[in-house]
């Protein structure tokens, strides 16, 4: 029998086991919806495959079945006419909600600067729901991303994944059964931004001091936890840092790492090897093509730009075919925008990165490459299982476009989450602006 | 010995006969245009000599010296013109050294002139000509001197025209227009308030007047005595007075629909030619804009309420302003300096919302410096033109698009730049050698 403080101990220890049953738990649920068939429709499943002429019934908010000539009582038909269907493009990397527009102080939320190492703030604290770059975002195709804190620190705190709709509270959006990320930042950033306050870092290699002595805190913590388990003493009190550190080691909490250059890349995977846990997926990564090898050893994701470069000297060196050269190495590629302008448009990003391959004769499939924004960007986020692709049983995350989603002409006509209809850039009533915009000129449907 | 004599003659003969085609001309043949009013023309053939355009047409004569290029069908357009950005002033945006965009002197504002410090070796500038740009405009930036702040200081400088050939000497307008910011940038070099950024332009367009009417009688230094308390130095003057008397165009910064009002009566009043850029709200005032004769430099990505002076952005501005007659060329978020090839992609965008395709071809190409009405006979498609034209491998705003063929002045262009010789020497990660052998 465990006496209380035992068992306090032990909830304390579990404590990111239990996310689910802890407060800030998602209270997301889906807009109301339809059964839908869509017909005939130009289908990139999301699992590597273009399936023409293709069928797709929803029901209940999931992909039910996938194939030729379906029916079903009951359900919406939406005649496609060989129009694309895509699963919901995921971005996993983005600053909306946190940074939002107005881009004004009094908006500025995502980094919380002034320490350099803060595991303890949850980014979903400064998301502001309420951001048109949802809504932009949102008109782009975009039905799931993550939203980040910023670069400025080593250790910058708990990202969060959250579903693309309109909501008054961030709860409303987080989306349900994702795992929580930290995101740590390698490189110039926080060297700079503590450097430049006369305080370590100041310099790589204090940068990697930092993370190491983070690290070595949160083992210490757990051997405090631990003894005091056994000698059924009171545990040490809760540290917010601490425990979302070890939620990293217990392999709970993904980790997310921006890092730009090979050779930071390569330490950052020594640091993670010397304490036992798992990058998920680096971030910018402008100079994994020179490294797709161990990445694709080391499973390692990266998310990268199509062509963002030289605004850092840690960015000197990038290509259009970052992805790309992934991709053929057999690395986890992705694709993603840092950016309300670029989130967008990260089919159009995906695109560009193809059309700058094929010049060296590698010719990848639209449905191979559409996966960068979809399933992959799901892997990288722990939600693969639920949504990135079409599949029954899966959510059902869809885009229909207007165009070949790989063209610059393409836009996203109808965007759906869980099934329902959440824009339509044909019917007024389905096009959210926020209430920033009202009576403030804000145009909204898609523009 | 014969042998290598014979080869060395051969290789003689073999420049000789390259230059006689320089010489002689080259010949695009099979080519696809279309013109400024949307009109496609097929089969036609373009004839470059000297660096000009010939001529352009059907069924042309070709000379049997001529180099002839088979455009096997594809599209032909004038080489694309950023006309936005700093290329050749910037290498590593975060690394001050290497940036020339601005000064911090409180007493050179319209007259720092970009032209002196483009840098037409920068390696951005191959990178931009590999999709097809073959000139820039180039800006100077508005300086923030915070407290600090004159109202001179809403003049940034004056930008300049140059080619992408990456060649030592590539510039071709060495003053293209006096640059100045309004809106939140500009508001804040004047100390505080846009009130004080007009004031400041209209301080500017003041004492060029008066500098433009005393030019006989002053030189060097010396200033006309209504101007020695100006906070103006004799560089700055002498911009103002070019931009007074109509030699050069004000190109403002300004998103605001009211703040462009204000600029649209202060080009009225002082009869002077200006261009827009930024735009957000432009639309709002389209009709103003094209009763003024102002163009947009249009920032055709701009859909969010970044500020309170982009309230009413849209994706579908470019169409609108087309619509209205207002003549426009585009910038973007990401589409300019390092990513000024983006270009091509903001183009495809406004055309996604509305505006016309061959509309979109020509804000490319005739835009900013038509805009300007450069001298420099730019992004026009016809007989006595530079020779800057693109042989595109598909429809030149598609994102898989790429050009086979670049000729700037008549020059065949090298494709490859820093970028393509990274990513080939990555290409294959199995090789003993370490990379820096490949």
């Amino acid at each position: 029998m465990k006496t209380p403080l035992q068992w306090i101990a032990g909830v304390v220890l579990l404590m990111p086991m239990l996310a689910s049953a802890e407060p800030y738990e998602s209270r997301y649920t889906p807009l109301p919806s339809k059964d839908t068939l869509f017909k005939g429709g130009t289908i990139l499943t999301g699992t590597g495959e273009q399936l023409d002429e293709t069928d797709v019934l929803v029901k209940d908010g999931k992909i039910a079945r996938v194939g030729k000539d379906l029916r079903a009582r009951g359900a919406t038909v939406i005649e496609l006419n060989g129009a694309w269907l895509t699963p919901g493009i995921i971005d996993v990397h983005s600053h909306l909600g946190a940074g939002g527009q107005p881009r004004v102080r009094a908006h500025s939320d995502i980094n919380e600067a002034t320490a350099p190492t803060t595991p303890d703030v949850w980014v979903e604290h400064s998301v502001w729901p309420q951001d048109q770059g949802f809504v932009t975002a949102l008109a782009g195709g975009v039905t799931s991303l993550q939203i980040l804190p910023g670069s400025a620190n080593l250790i910058g705190g708990r990202s969060v994944t959250l579903k693309n709709v309109p909501a008054l509270s961030v709860a409303e959006m987080k989306f349900p059964g994702a795992p929580y990320g930290l995101k740590m930042a390698c490189g110039e950033n926080p060297k700079r931004v503590y450097g430049s306050k006369g305080r370590t870092p100041s310099t790589r290699m204090g940068n990697v001091a930092g993370y190491r002595a983070a690290w070595i805190d949160a083992l210490d913590y757990k051997a405090k936890i631990e003894k005091a388990l056994e000698k059924d003493e009171a545990p040490p009190k809760r540290d917010l840092a601490k425990e979302t550190l070890l939620g990293v080691l217990d392999g709970e909490i993904l980790v997310h790492n921006h890092c730009y250059r090979a050779d930071e890349m390569v330490t950052m995977l020594d640091i993670a090897e010397e304490f036992g846990y798992q990058i998920t997926a680096f971030h910018h990564a402008v100079e994994a093509y020179k490294i797709a090898d161990v990445l694709a050893e080391k499973n390692v994701c990266s998310a990268v730009w199509s062509d963002w470069w030289g605004f850092k000297m840690e960015a000197y060196d990038g290509v259009k075919e970052n992805a790309a050269m992934l991709h053929q190495a057999g690395a986890c590629a992705i694709v993603h925008s840092d950016d309300a302008h670029g989130i967008q448009r990260l089919n159009q990003e995906t695109s560009k990165i193809v059309g700058a391959m094929a010049r060296v004769g590698v010719t990848i499939p639209k449905a191979t490459a559409i996966q960068w924004v979809t399933l992959n960007a799901a892997k990288s986020l722990g939600i693969d299982e639920m949504t990135g692709s079409i599949e029954p049983g899966k959510m059902a995350d869809l885009v229909i476009w207007n165009n070949d989603p790989f063209s610059v002409y393409a836009l996203a006509q109808q965007v759906y989450i869980d099934g329902a209809l959440v824009f339509d850039r044909a019917d007024v009533s389905r096009q959210p602006v926020m209430d920033l915009g009202l009576g403030n000129g804000v145009i909204g449907g898609g523009l | 010995m014969r042998a290598m004599k014979l080869i060395g003659m051969l290789l003689l003969l073999g420049s000789y006969a390259s230059a006689w085609a320089q010489v002689a001309g080259v010949a695009i043949t099979n080519a696809k245009i279309v013109d400024e009013t949307g009109i496609v023309q097929e089969n036609i053939t373009i004839i470059m000599q000297h660096g000009v355009v010939q001529a352009i047409g059907s069924d042309l004569p070709i000379d049997d010296e001529m180099d002839v290029v088979d455009a096997q069908g594809n599209w032909v357009t004038s080489g694309f013109v950023a006309a936005s950005g700093h290329l050749g002033l910037v290498e590593v945006g975060a690394v001050t050294d290497s940036v020339d965009t601005a000064t911090q002197h409180r007493q050179l504002t319209a007259g720092f002139k970009v032209v002196d410090a483009f840098n037409s070796q920068s390696s951005l500038i191959a990178i931009a000509r590999t999709e097809g740009l073959t000139s820039a405009l180039i800006m100077p930036s508005i300086r923030n001197n915070g407290d600090e702040g004159s109202y001179a200081n809403v003049f940034a400088g004056t930008a300049a025209l140059v080619d992408l050939s990456g060649d030592l000497r590539s510039v071709r307008v060495a003053e293209a227009g006096v640059v100045a910011s309004l809106g939140d940038d500009g508001k804040d070099a004047a100390g505080g308030s846009r009130a004080a950024a007009i004031a400041g332009l209209r301080a500017g367009l003041d004492a060029g007047r008066i500098y433009a009417e005393s030019a006989d009688e002053v030189s060097g230094f010396e200033l006309p005595e209504p101007l020695e308390d100006a906070p103006f130095s004799p560089a700055d003057l002498r911009q103002f007075a070019k931009v007074v008397t109509g030699e050069l165009p004000l190109i403002v910064s300004v998103d605001r629909a009211s703040e462009i009002l204000r600029v649209i009566d202060l080009v009225e009043e002082y009869s002077i030619r200006a261009v827009i850029m930024g735009g957000a709200e432009a639309w709002r005032v389209a009709g103003p804009l094209a009763d003024a004769g102002i163009g947009v430099i249009l920032n055709g990505e701009n859909n969010l309420p970044l500020s309170f002076d982009h309230m009413g952005a849209r994706l579908d501005s470019a169409a609108i302003l087309a619509k209205a007659g207002v003549q426009i060329a585009f910038s973007g978020e990401n589409a300019s300096t390092h990513n000024a090839r983006n270009m091509r992609q903001v183009a495809g965008l406004a055309v996604a919302h509305g505006l016309p395709w061959h509309e979109a071809i020509k804000a490319l190409t005739l835009s900013a410096a038509g805009l300007l009405d450069l001298e420099s006979d730019v992004g026009r498609l016809q007989a006595g033109a530079l020779a800057d034209l693109v042989v595109w491998g598909g429809d030149p705003l598609e994102l898989m698009t790429y050009p086979t063929q670049v000729w700037i002045d008549g020059q065949l262009q090298d494709l490859s730049n820093r970028q393509t010789r990274l990513r080939d020497r990555y290409l294959d990660l199995n090789d003993p050698m370490p990379h820096a052998y490949r």
